[in-house]
């Protein structure tokens, strides 16, 4: 037999792998002991002349039969006129039961024998009768009956091993699930009772190599019934068989590979079958039966059996898998309608809708976390990377220009663009589902993520021996493994996977945020221009004793922001001028820039008093902007007097442009709007001399992203002092033009007063 | 640190430690806009709330911080050190 390799030159593991993948099994040139097989050359069943290929040993009950008895005779001298009749009669593969009439070599014997071809032969392979039959092991009916009521997957896979355990009484039948690498996972069992559980074991893909998956798809019962054999070449009786090997795929005798051989005695097996379980034409699983203490050999009828048995469950199988399937999506669609619906009837924020604290978005794809990345704020839910992580991720997606990137092993990723990113989302999380939403210009990312799953694998031996044998010749072959000791790994890094219909799901999910999006996008810029056009004066009123102007401009993207001013009178014919800043964009800025400046209107027109109004401002800053705040400056003024009482909430100090003193007004600093309760706030007073202006603006006026702060206020400042001696509205256009923000991703108000000579 | 959401991470982890006064140091700061100045205010007043305090330290040349935090009026809703006696 074989001997462990003898330590010599380093013999190449990777190409005896190969070797065993590449194995031509199904030309083995022998066969098993426990039959005989015949091939048959001829046009006519009737006159078949036994010419290439014969058997080498004959069947036990056979006496003194010889190959030569049998070659360049035809079929109706080997086997009898009657038998000839029936194989010619009977479909290929029916197994038949014949007491051989005048057969010239086993005359009047019972056999069993069934016939198929291969290329231009006729081959019929020859047994003796069985006691493990269907004539005494009853059950077939009930068995298909009982497949036929399985719901699930899982009850299936017991069921079918119940059954087969039952017709052929092997002692163990295992029903292999085999996963994305060939890999064979137990997930049903039927044993007797004294043997060791093999059920959740794992066996490599090694132990079925690629030719033996392959020919299982076409020959899906395989029979092994004494390990221990000797296989049998075949003989011919001319030279054509070494250039024309039998092929024999159809074969139930085909010889075993000597390494499968080998594995079967490790594993302690005297007899194995196996049936395929095929769904959409791939290996899905394998129904596989061992026997310990004893050969056993089901007959040909019986392994039929199985072999329908087989069929009828890979047919259910595939049912089940795709009502499973159809059932899962079902479910997510049900789920993503509810959401989307509420989706078309917020009136708030579609993001927010979306990763509610209720947890619809994660549960959607049964992740532990969900981020939604909306003009680069975050919004999550769960358990998530930290912001750091979810915005390198993004970025690196952007960069990729990727629209959706899916893994469930983050630590795994080698794209190298991803690579970084992924890392430091990796020790967060292992899962990861990104999908880009959202127009091109604002662009919004969902992310779910799941935590590492640890799994320990139990195979059935460790997967990662390899053993190489020296064979009689002196050649190198890979050995099968010889323990089979469970051997636990820990599989680390990886989530859970996420299934097809999950993905379906986050696609069809994220396609519908799109179209919410866009089109709270576009309503909220119609209704936010609406509020503001009815917010903002169309044109400022004439103010007697004074020269005012006020140029506004929106931001370019994101609709209008949260610039507000207003330009009005009290009773005693003064003017009050207010210009704020709310924080962010849209609708809702909208909405409560338009109540500042109505309450702010009515509390001054109440209280009278530029002090007592801003402290009210500031209650309900308070109350509508919670967490949030506002900027404001309101002035009051007096024109005969050239005065101007003036308060600054937290907003960018006014500019006056005076002969040669040009500078930032300064003043009592007052806490912006909303930053906290219970402010007093106090007027200063300003007087200006004739044709000195003032100049108040927001930020969008000054701030930019590639300048400081404090530089553009001195730019300010050295500009307007230019400017004196222009009317308001030449230095409202002036000042905008000179330091406003091409990017203009701000709003922007400038406002200008001055009081002639 | 970088961002608002850190900050406030790191801040309200102090706040959990009840470590009685907690002390939030601009120096290295290179760039703080209106949601950073009003995440402070938010933090110091859920200090307060809890019988704690929480100050912000910027050193009065580094000027472009100072001025953003004063702008939004931080000095009068918590403690900035030091403190800037020029001001008004």
């Amino acid at each position: 037999m074989t001997t462990p390799a003898e330590p010599g030159p380093q013999p190449d593991l990777e190409e005896l792998l190969s070797r065993c993948e590449n194995e031509p099994i199904h030309i083995p040139g022998a066969i098993q002991p426990h039959g005989t097989l015949l091939a048959f050359d001829g046009s006519a069943f009737d006159d078949f002349a036994f010419d290439d290929f014969a058997f080498g040993e004959a069947m036990a009950v056979v006496a003194s039969t010889d190959a030569s008895d049998v070659l360049g005779r035809p079929l109706t001298e080997v086997l009898g006129p009657d038998a000839a009749a029936a194989i010619a009669a009977a479909p290929l593969g029916q197994p038949l039961t014949f007491a051989l009439a005048g057969s010239a070599i086993w005359p009047d014997r019972v056999v069993d024998l069934t016939a198929h071809r291969s290329g231009e032969l006729l081959v019929v392979e020859v047994e003796e009768p069985s006691e493990v039959d269907l004539d005494s092991r009853f059950g077939v009916l009930d068995a298909l009956r009982q497949l036929q009521t399985a719901t699930s997957v899982d009850e299936l896979v017991s069921s079918v091993g119940g059954v087969v355990r039952q017709l052929t009484g092997f002692d163990r039948i295992m029903v292999y699930r085999f996963d994305d690498e060939w890999n064979g996972e137990v997930v049903a069992e039927h044993r007797r009772a004294s043997l060791d559980p093999f059920l959740g074991l794992r066996y490599p893909a090694s132990d079925i190599p690629a030719p033996a998956r392959a020919l299982y798809l076409r020959n899906r019962t395989r029979l092994i019934p004494d390990a221990k054999h000797e296989p049998v070449p075949l003989v011919t009786s001319s030279a054509r068989a070494a250039s024309n090997p039998l092929d024999l795929s159809d074969s139930s005798l085909r010889a075993v590979s000597p390494v499968h051989l080998e594995y079967l005695a490790n594993m302690g097996v005297a007899a194995s079958m196996s049936a395929a379980l095929v769904v959409d034409n791939q290996l899905w699983g394998l129904v596989a039966c061992h026997h310990y203490d004893a050969p056993r050999r089901p007959s040909q009828r019986m392994r039929a059996a199985v072999d329908v048995i087989a069929r009828v469950a890979s047919v259910l199988l595939a049912q089940l898998i795709s009502t499973a399937v159809a059932t899962e999506r079902l479910a997510l669609f049900t789920q993503i309608d509810a959401m989307t619906s509420r989706l078309a009837d917020a009136d708030t924020d579609v993001i927010a809708e979306l990763v509610s604290p209720d947890g619809q978005l994660r549960r959607l794809l049964d992740a532990d976390g969900v981020v939604a990345f909306a003009r680069g704020a975050i919004r999550r839910d769960g358990m998530c990377p930290p912001d750091d992580a979810v915005n390198a991720l993004v970025r690196a997606l952007d960069a990729a220009s990727l629209d959706v990137f899916v893994t469930s092993n983050a630590a795994g990723v080698d794209t190298p663009r991803l690579r970084e990113a992924t890392a430091e989302v990796a020790p967060h999380a292992a899962g990861i589902v990104a999908h880009k939403a959202g127009d091109a210009d604002d662009t919004t990312w969902l992310l779910w993520f799941r935590r590492e799953q640890i799994e320990s694998v139990r195979w059935g031996g460790d997967p990662t021996h390899k053993e190489m044998l020296r064979d009689p010749t002196g050649g190198l072959r890979l050995g099968p493994r010889r323990s089979f000791a469970e051997y636990v790994e820990l599989v680390r890094d990886h989530s859970a996977p996420w299934t097809d219909a999950e993905l379906e799901a986050a696609r069809e999910l994220t396609r519908r945020a799109t179209a919410a999006l866009e089109r709270q996008v576009r309503r909220d810029r119609v209704l936010a221009a609406a509020m503001q056009k009815a917010v903002l004066l169309e044109a400022l009123p004439e103010v007697p004793g004074t020269e005012v102007a006020v140029l506004y401009e929106p931001a370019t993207r994101f609709g209008v922001g949260g610039d507000w001013y207003d330009l009005f009178f009290l009773r005693d014919g003064r003017a009050v001028l207010a210009l704020g800043d709310v924080a962010g964009h849209g609708f809702e800025v909208a909405a409560t820039m338009a109540q500042l400046r109505h309450a702010m209107r009515a509390y001054i027109v109440r209280e009278g008093d530029l002090g007592a109004a801003m402290r009210e401002l500031n209650e309900l800053a308070r109350t509508l902007l919670p967490g949030e705040m506002a900027t404001a400056i309101v002035a009051v003024f007096t024109p005969d007097a050239r005065r101007i009482d003036i308060i600054n909430a937290g907003h960018l100090p006014p500019v006056v442009v005076r002969d040669h003193s040009t500078a930032l007004l300064p003043l009592p600093r007052h806490p912006a709007l909303g930053l906290r309760r219970d402010v007093e706030f106090t007027a200063s007073t300003v007087t200006l001399a004739p044709n000195d202006a003032i100049v108040l603006y927001t930020d969008g006026l000054v701030e930019r992203r590639d300048a400081d702060l404090l530089a553009q206020l001195d730019a300010l400042v050295a500009r307007a002092d230019q400017l004196r001696g222009t009317s308001p509205e030449a230095l409202c256009r002036d000042l905008r033009d000179s330091l406003r923000d091409q990017a203009r991703e701000d709003d922007a108000t400038v406002f200008a007063l001055r009081f002639p000579a | 640190m970088a961002t608002v959401p850190e900050l406030r991470a790191a801040i309200a982890d102090a706040r959990n430690r009840k470590a009685a006064h907690c002390v939030v140091d601009l120096t290295a700061c290179t760039f703080i806009d209106s949601s950073g100045s009003r995440a402070l205010a938010n933090e110091a007043e859920a200090f307060e709330s809890e019988g704690l305090q929480l100050s912000v330290h910027c050193p009065l040349e580094h000027r472009k911080i100072r001025f953003v935090i004063e702008l939004v009026g931080l000095p009068e809703v918590m403690t900035v050190t030091p403190r800037d006696d020029a001001a008004q």
